[in-house]
């Protein structure tokens, strides 16, 4: 996997509670700021697609600007995700009328 | 009324506490691969092994399996089969955002989301428009972020029902 470094200077309190966590769990203190950093950054990305995507079906953004920050792969997924989704809306209504 | 659904859309049906009452109203189908796959999920120790167990009582009874002529490993793709070999079934329901392209192309049905069926409960009167609400959010428990589209979606589409 490629890799690139990222230089970080960290208060010596906090470094000081990393030390205490990587000796607890046997973990080196980077390969633990590493995998906890990677953690967070998925947890993150996925908060912030979830909230492009609400501007988007809001109408507050649009098509380009979803591109923009998706890319053109995840906007075309999005898409096809929001057209089943008002599918299945539309459908209820006719469904409904059937259900006794 | 008959509807093809897969594991997905069957957990989602689950974790929105809603499946029971869903199955008073219709007739839910599936191939056996989704038991299969429900058999495996429930091994698990998690949330959803308990879904995926609570799903397996309802198997059988309210619950029915058919089996296509045309039968996949992937559960997703044996439920369009079995649908497209259904003449009276109208719709296929799954929550798998990855496999939806695919889905759309092969099914002869029309794919729908799980929140078809609570619109649909909301709609007939036989839930309340808060109970709708809260069954959506239980649902939206998935861990991949696109499936939860879909409920980010049901949420905004509900306040205009």
């Amino acid at each position: 996997m490629q890799t690139e470094q990222l230089n970080l200077k960290l208060q010596k309190d906090l470094l000081n509670e990393i030390e205490i966590v990587s000796n607890v769990l046997h973990i080196p203190k980077n390969e633990w700021a590493r995998n906890v950093l990677a953690r967070q950054v998925k947890v993150e990305l996925a908060e912030h697609k979830q909230f492009i995507v609400r501007q988007y079906i809001k109408g507050l953004i649009t098509k380009n600007e979803l591109i923009k920050i998706l890319g053109e792969k995840e906007a075309k997924d999005i898409d096809l995700i929001l057209k089943v989704g008002k599918r299945s809306f539309e459908n209820a209504h006719k469904l409904s009328k059937l259900v006794k | 009324m008959r509807i093809v659904i897969d594991t997905s859309g069957l957990l989602s049906l689950a974790a929105g506490n809603i499946l029971e009452l869903a199955t008073q109203f219709f007739d839910f189908i599936i191939p056996a691969r989704v038991k299969q796959e429900l058999d495996g999920i429930s091994k698990n120790n998690d949330f959803e092994a308990n879904l995926a167990k609570n799903i397996l009582s309802y198997i059988n009874d309210k619950i029915k399996i058919i089996d296509a002529y045309k039968i996949s490993q992937q559960g997703e793709l044996g439920c369009a089969y079995l649908a497209n070999e259904l003449d009276d079934v109208e719709f296929l329901i799954t929550d798998d955002t990855k496999i939806l392209k695919k889905l759309e192309k092969i099914s002869k049905k029309e794919v729908n989301f799980s929140v078809l069926i609570v619109y649909t409960l909301y709609l007939s009167g036989k839930i309340s428009k808060e109970h709708g609400w809260r069954v959506i959010e239980r649902m939206s428990v998935k861990r991949n972020w696109k499936d939860n589209v879909i409920f980010n979606q049901a949420k905004i589409l509900w306040e205009h029902l």
